[in-house]
């Protein structure tokens, strides 16, 4: 008993007035907020005040009257009329396109080259420089040089044509038919991102004493990438799914820079990013915004919840 | 004294696994060898030859576009040094003071206890989990009202302290020793020195790797001068609005001279501190 209030005792350091409690300090609240107070402040202003006034706006004509037609005109655009689609409708399918794509194929083979340049497979530190390039260029960069790749009168097209594999010579961005494919092909060409270099940093901190131990059990890589490495770092990735969910319906590609959303290659994000930038309709852009949210609220939710549950809190 | 590479042993199933893999990688890394060398010998052509000429086919004329980037390429009345000018200030003062607020954010949360230390948390969390996309209107709208747009004043919306890297501070902040803290209480030293002085200085590499990113997503950004500081284009948003303009009659040798002498600077940072990105960046576990 003696011993044990000797423990709390001394886990309440005392030096002069300062209380220090399992290495917080107790006791300076004013310095606390005056470190917190200009990020609070610009919380407060340029987030909490502009989702409520954004929620306003969704509600308001221009007059300032209230009115619910810019949900109306949302959601007669998202379902169509007359058998076709809507433009917001076409809109939504390409932004789930991009989002599975990005979700399911670019995030996964970003963890699994993580994991072979991790294994330090050859070359590694060439192929983590050069596959991360498209990272450090503008967004202008890559997109020019695609699209000058494949212009009608690009050098692709042009081989394809000389050896007679295509009778004309196709506008591959400037046709409804294949600017989307082609937009999203551009996305899986770039597609080692932020997401590598994450994981590849998580795969860094993993014990080597764990991987040796499995080694001399006779592992294969595919055992030790599930069973190991996987689980072990497992907060990261779950952290990375789950922000990639959080923002599903912001999916997108270079859609500024390909096509400018013309050819039905439009999505969710750029046509709202389109209106501020042409000053079109607050109104129906924030009447979007807010249905999005709505939508993806509790799914990342959901999702944050399942990624809990099956994935242990690893600590080492 | 030449250091000992050690040979990796590996299986021969690894062996088979990890050959294909790399055959893989190289013809990946050669779709982007083929896209740079493309760019960068048509950057020595003429915009006539460009037109006429296989995309692929040596210039017949060299020609030195390089120097056009610089007195030719002009957006919104600024040319390509202005540009860059905005693009650096931007860059430096879109990440300078979040980061200073971040930081001081995360130590406030990690060491101290005060009222509303839980909202603080929460409200970080909310940030990161809830995307509003529908907010752009609004924010567009404050930046109008507040006199922000194509102004100086854009700065005050510049301390932003919530987001990822809140996350990744606190855990850095908390793993610090707080002997160093008592230790300057101690001797006198109140919450500020230890703070500034003692924490701080510990915290510069991981806060120099988040300034460099910053910098390089500044740097590369079109978005916020395109739609906020249209008067002041950064080098990013003139590349596009460039090409977007000029369409059919673009120089497009000198537009990817401009390209390839825009690429230099985020190269070069990130070739100088990609071993300190690597060893500082994690994404640690949301909690809660």
């Amino acid at each position: 008993m003696m011993f044990s209030k000797l423990q709390t005792a001394l886990k309440k350091k005392k030096t002069g007035a300062i209380r220090i409690e399992n290495g917080i300090k107790v006791g300076s609240p004013i310095f606390a907020w005056l470190l917190i107070l200009p990020a609070f402040i610009t919380w407060l202003v340029f987030w909490l005040y502009v989702n409520f006034d954004s929620i306003i706006l969704s509600f308001q004509k221009s007059n300032g009257d209230w009115t619910l037609q810019h949900y109306q005109w949302v959601i007669q655009n998202l379902v169509g009329t007359n058998g076709e689609d809507g433009m917001l409708g076409i809109a939504l399918k390409n932004t789930l396109t991009y989002f599975f794509v990005n979700y399911f194929i670019v995030q996964t083979f970003n963890v699994v080259l993580a994991y072979f340049l991790y294994k330090k497979i050859k070359g590694y530190k060439f192929f983590r420089f050069f596959l991360y390039l498209p990272n450090l260029l503008a967004g202008a960069t890559l997109a020019t040089i695609y699209k000058q790749l494949i212009a009608y009168n690009g050098p692709i097209i042009d081989m394809l044509y000389n050896w007679g594999w295509i009778t004309e010579r196709y506008q591959l961005l400037y046709s409804d038919r294949y600017a989307m494919t082609l937009s999203v092909v551009y996305s899986l060409w770039v597609c080692v991102g932020a997401n590598m270099i994450y994981s590849l940093g998580a795969m860094a901190r993993v014990p080597q004493e764990v991987l040796e131990a499995a080694q001399l059990d006779g592992v294969t890589p595919w055992q030790e990438f599930v069973h190991l490495i996987l689980p072990l770092i497992s907060g990261t990735l779950s952290t990375l799914y789950v922000l990639g969910l959080a923002g599903f319906l912001n999916a997108g590609g270079a859609t500024l820079f390909l096509t400018n959303g013309n050819y039905n290659t439009q999505t969710l994000s750029f046509w709202i990013f389109w209106q501020i930038y042409t000053g079109g309709s607050t109104g129906t852009s924030s009447a979007l915004g807010i249905m999005m949210t709505l939508v993806m609220l509790p799914v990342t939710y959901f999702v944050k919840w399942v990624a809990a549950k099956i994935s242990p809190e690893v600590t080492y | 004294m030449k250091k000992h590479k050690e040979k990796i042993k590996r299986s021969r199933g690894e062996q088979i696994l990890f050959n294909c893999f790399f055959v893989f990688l190289c013809i990946f890394s050669a779709t982007y060898a083929i896209a740079y060398f493309f760019v960068i010998m048509n950057t020595f052509k003429g915009a006539f030859e460009y037109i006429i000429t296989s995309k692929f086919a040596f210039p017949k004329e060299w020609v030195w576009n390089y120097g056009k980037v610089f007195t030719s390429f002009e957006v919104n009345g600024s040319g390509y040094f202005r540009m860059c000018f905005h693009s650096i200030w931007f860059s430096v003062t879109g990440s300078v003071p979040s980061l200073l607020s971040t930081a001081a954010c995360a130590y406030a949360y990690a060491r101290y206890k005060f009222p509303g230390r839980k909202a603080i948390f929460a409200i970080n969390l909310i940030m990161l989990t809830l995307s509003l996309p529908g907010s752009g209107p609004a924010y567009y709208k404050l930046f109008c009202d507040l006199g922000m747009k194509n102004s100086w004043r854009y700065l005050l919306g510049c301390f932003g302290g919530f987001g990822g890297q809140f996350i990744i501070l606190v855990g850095f902040w908390k793993g610090i020793d707080w002997a160093y803290g008592e230790a300057t209480f101690i001797d006198g030293g109140n919450d500020w020195t230890v703070f500034w002085k003692v924490m701080m200085p510990q915290a510069m590499p991981m806060l120099g790797v988040f300034f460099v990113l910053g910098f390089i997503n500044g740097w590369n950004s079109h978005e916020f001068t395109m739609l906020y500081m249209p008067k002041y284009p950064s080098i990013a948003f003139g590349l596009y609005e460039y090409q977007a303009r000029m369409q059919r009659s673009m120089d497009t040798p000198m537009y990817f001279s401009a390209l390839v002498v825009t690429s230099v600077p985020s190269i070069i940072l990130y070739i100088s501190f990609q071993d300190l990105i690597l060893q500082n960046l994690t994404a640690g576990a949301l909690k809660g």
